[in-house]
């Protein structure tokens, strides 16, 4: 589309130039915290909707995952002694034998820091029965099964450093090489919740589970660095698919797919697992005892062939919960989340930062598009479909949003959104600013035009009225000379020189000529006086009638000049702003109003009158407008009540469209004068 | 006994009018002498040489455009009040109410002055001439607008007149005036505050021009 007029070129750059700098200034914005929560808060929203959706509608979250999930719930951990090491082994030891694929077990803080039950050597040396640490041969016997997942922590410099249970690990000495480190990066892997690695990422610090290979620095080696994957990712290499390479597709732009916790995983409590008041589930990993343990064939069939989650007891000072869409939830779940999500291979994909600009600029370049298309309606319109494209746009994104969420896909939410109808705004102002300001121009043009045509007609005027002046009345003036020679020579009879003036009265020729000749002169007066007179809007008109009546008020009031209570009830007319043929009905209705505010002031406010107040009344009702002025004096009607003012009023409300006026003298005193007219449509 | 011969000075750019002009002055003295100028420029340079005894002067003269402009004859105006300030004058033009910005030096002109509508009857440019030639002030009343301006004297004599109720003779004697000449200050007064009305008994007009007068706030 062509745009033909200047004026909606200039608004709408000046609403690209806004956008622009919106989008500048939210984008700096998305750092702040309530911004953050903001978007968090509807995406978790979001979220909900979509499981809810997906649950009720096409059962698209897929039970292979959920069933192959099992998670230990280690509420009351301690009634069964786990927080010691012989039990914490054998527990595991328990689930492995019970046909699980792993376990994946976060280290409870009771026993990640307890010391080493001596070794072998130490033992042998000091003659001591041989006793080695269960964790450690848990560690080293079962190495295909096992996978502890590592908080990492950050030292200054920015560094994440990696904890090493080398403890547990028959590494040969402290000093990780390249020939132990696979050893190590087998068994270990990172807790992939953890703020340090989405500090790229300003809206969710946490929901975004980072998977990606990274390079760590080790604890106590801190010069030298190892690369671990994630403890999750490592879980289901080792346990299902060790040429899986999900893991390393996501370089931290995905969220995950949360479950409902109410209809969530498969979650055996502990108690089932291990015998409170007997055998305690260190027996497992005693062959002599093993036997009296037999493994409950229920249990077994539960957990056989399963991934297995091994939580931190709530009493554990390890223990910690991260938020998610359905509230708060223990690091385990988290992880089962995670893995449901990598057994599925299934995430919802997050839109970077330059797709996310990417978006906003494409809605902001749809919204001036839009904009562009409606520019030329008139202002009523604009305001309506101005109105509908800032509402409708985002509206028509969120849904855009749910179908996206539907297929895995992540939008930005409160910045796009923002934007737009910032955006929106500001090219609605723009386009009313400037087509204010072109009307404007517009109605100073036509008036330059117009006054042009008049300066021409009235040099016309001016010509036609001396050559009237200088012949035609010169010459009758030589007549009348002529015919009083006559006369007052006696060559004539003067009876005749006089002509019929009514019915009963004569004139002399000479005094009619001398009529007609001073009719002829204050016409001629009149057609001087158009044809030098200044066409001009009067300033105080410029923002329309109301506020040049209310103007003029105040100029009187305080000069003095209107000592009465002034009552006044203006209220703002809906003037057409292009048509000239109003600009100049206006200048007659404010002319019309200063007569009958000078009459109140000459005739009804004292000295000469006894007037107290005077009323203004200024209204349009639907197309019909009234301008009355009211004084509440005692003066009664005159008998003729004629003048010049009152021819003046006369000429403005005959010159208006259905224009009519009217004088009042009230019984109850005081005089009201009407003036009515037909205000044109825009 | 033939009346005195007068010097009369006309000013005017039609020539009919100026004769006319000239033919009617003879109905008001025989033995009058009439110099015609067709610009006021020829006009003033006349008064060099002699003074007249009246000088009818018309408002507007063409210009080199065709058009009229009352600005030289409002000029030799200006000059007749700063240089010839005891000169008789009578506008005779269908314009005068050009003359309203030179009104305060009309109101204290010395000589007589009097403007009479050219579109009027030659009885009222007699009786015009007449009044001037007579060192009277006569205005039409629509141009007379809000300045009043008094000489001194007049005030004087207003104040006599108002306050003191004096006679014409008691406002003369006071003011060591002949009591004609108190007598033209108080038709001036009239004139100024627009009232000449002079079908009125002069009892009458004296005090409405007095009422006239503390209505204006001249007198309290």
């Amino acid at each position: 589309m062509t745009l033909a007029k200047t004026w909606q070129k200039r608004a709408l750059l000046v609403g690209g130039i806004w956008s622009a700098l919106h989008i500048t200034m939210l984008s700096a914005l998305s750092d702040l915290p309530w911004l953050r929560n903001v978007e968090l808060g509807v995406k978790d929203a979001l979220l909900r909707l979509d499981v809810t959706m997906k649950d009720r509608f096409s059962k698209q979250v897929s039970n292979k995952s959920k069933e192959a999930i099992v998670i230990i719930d280690m509420e009351n951990a301690q009634d069964y002694g786990l927080e010691r090491a012989e039990a914490y082994a054998g527990l595991i030891e328990h689930l492995i034998q019970s046909g699980s694929r792993g376990v994946l077990l976060t280290l409870p803080h009771s026993i990640a820091n307890a010391p080493l039950i001596p070794d072998t050597a130490s033992k042998v040396r000091d003659k001591l029965p041989t006793i080695e640490d269960p964790i450690k041969k848990l560690i080293n016997d079962r190495k295909k099964n096992v996978v502890l997942a590592t908080k990492v922590y950050t030292i200054p410099r920015g560094k994440i450093v990696f904890p090493l249970y080398n403890k547990y690990l028959d590494l040969g000495s402290n000093n990780i090489s390249s020939d132990n480190e696979k050893d190590l990066t087998d068994i270990q892997g990172f807790f992939e919740f953890f703020p340090i690695f989405n500090s790229k990422n300003k809206f969710n610090p946490i929901r975004y589970p980072y998977l990606a290979l990274q390079d760590f620095y080790l604890e106590d080696q801190v010069n030298k660095s190892a690369k671990f994957i994630s403890s999750t990712c490592l879980a289901f290499k080792k346990f299902q698919s060790p040429q899986t390479e999900s893991c390393n597709k996501f370089p931290g732009e995905i969220q995950l797919k949360f479950l409902d916790p109410l209809n969530a995983f498969n979650k055996i409590p502990i108690n089932r697992l291990c015998n409170v008041n007997k055998a305690n589930c260190q027996n497992q990993i005693d062959p002599k005892i093993k036997k009296q343990n037999q493994i409950d064939p229920k249990i077994k069939k539960e957990i056989n062939g399963k991934f297995i989650l091994l939580g931190l007891p709530e009493d554990d000072s390890s223990y910690f919960q991260l938020p998610s869409p359905f509230g708060k939830l223990a690091s385990v779940e988290m992880q089962a989340n995670l893995l449901a999500s990598i057994i599925d291979n299934s995430f919802y994909r997050v839109l970077g930062f330059s797709l996310s600009f990417g978006v906003i600029l494409a809605g902001a370049a749809l919204i001036i598009s839009l904009f562009l298309l409606i520019s030329a309606q008139p202002k009523k319109r604009l305001l309506i479909y101005g109105s509908m494209i800032i509402i409708g746009v985002p509206i028509i994104y969120s849904g855009v949003i749910v179908l996206a969420a539907y297929f895995n896909l992540i939008l930005p939410i409160v910045l796009p959104i923002s934007a737009w109808i910032l955006i929106g705004n500001s090219t609605i102002i723009s386009l009313l600013i400037w087509r204010y300001q072109e009307q404007v121009s517009q109605q100073k043009q036509k008036l330059v035009e117009r006054t042009a045509i008049l300066s021409e007609t009235q040099k016309l005027l001016s010509r036609v009225a001396t050559d009237i002046h200088d012949r035609p009345l010169q010459e009758l003036k030589l007549v009348m000379d002529r015919i009083e020679e006559l006369a007052y020579d006696g060559a004539i009879d003067p009876r005749l020189l006089r002509m019929k003036h009514s019915r009963i009265e004569s004139i002399s020729l000479v005094e009619k000529l001398s009529n007609i000749g001073q009719d002829i002169r204050n016409h001629l007066n009149d057609i001087q006086t158009i044809a030098q007179k200044k066409w001009t809007i009067s300033p105080e008109l410029a923002n329309g009638l109301a506020n040049g009546i209310e103007h003029r008020l105040n100029l009187l009031v305080s000069d003095g000049k209107l000592r009465l209570n002034v009552t006044r009830n203006i209220f703002p007319l809906k003037e057409p702003a292009l048509d000239i043929t109003w600009i100049n009905d206006r200048e007659d209705i404010f002319r019309f109003f200063k007569e009958a505010i000078n009459n109140v002031m000459k005739h009804a406010q004292p000295f000469n009158g006894d007037a107290t107040g005077v009323t203004i009344f200024l209204k349009q009702e639907g197309n019909q407008c009234t301008l009355m002025v009211m004084n509440d004096g005692s003066k009664t009607a005159p008998a003729k009540p004629n003048g010049t003012g009152t021819k003046n009023m006369e000429t403005v409300a005959a010159g208006l469209p259905n224009g009519a006026w009217q004088r009042e003298w009230l019984l109850e005193g005081g005089v009201s004068v009407h003036l009515r007219w037909t205000m044109p449509s825009d | 006994m033939s009346a005195p011969s007068s010097l009369f000075l006309i000013v005017e750019d039609h020539p009919e009018i100026a004769e006319n002009n000239a033919s009617w002055l003879k109905r008001l003295n025989t033995n009058c002498r009439i110099v015609t100028a067709i610009h006021p420029n020829q006009a003033f340079e006349h008064l060099g040489v002699e003074t007249p005894d009246l000088a009818i002067v018309d408002l507007l003269y063409g210009t080199m455009k065709g058009e009229q402009s009352a600005e030289p004859g409002l000029l030799f105006l200006s000059k007749i009040f700063e240089q010839h300030k005891t000169l008789n004058v009578l506008v005779y033009s269908s314009e005068y109410r050009l003359l309203a910005p030179l009104m305060p030096l009309i109101d204290t002109h010395k000589g007589g002055f009097a403007v009479a509508n050219k579109l009027e009857q030659r009885s009222v440019f007699l009786e015009r001439a007449k009044s001037a030639l007579e060192g009277e002030l006569r205005i039409p009343r629509d141009l007379r607008q809000q300045s009043i301006n008094f000489t001194d004297m007049e005030y004087k004599v207003l104040l006599l007149l108002c306050q003191d109720h004096l006679t014409d003779q008691a406002i003369a004697d006071e003011l060591h005036i002949s009591r004609r000449a108190a007598q033209k200050y108080i038709q001036r007064l009239k004139e100024k505050l627009t009232f000449d009305s002079i079908d009125e008994s002069q009892t009458n007009s004296r005090i409405a021009l007095c009422v006239e007068a503390m209505k204006r706030g001249f007198l309290h």
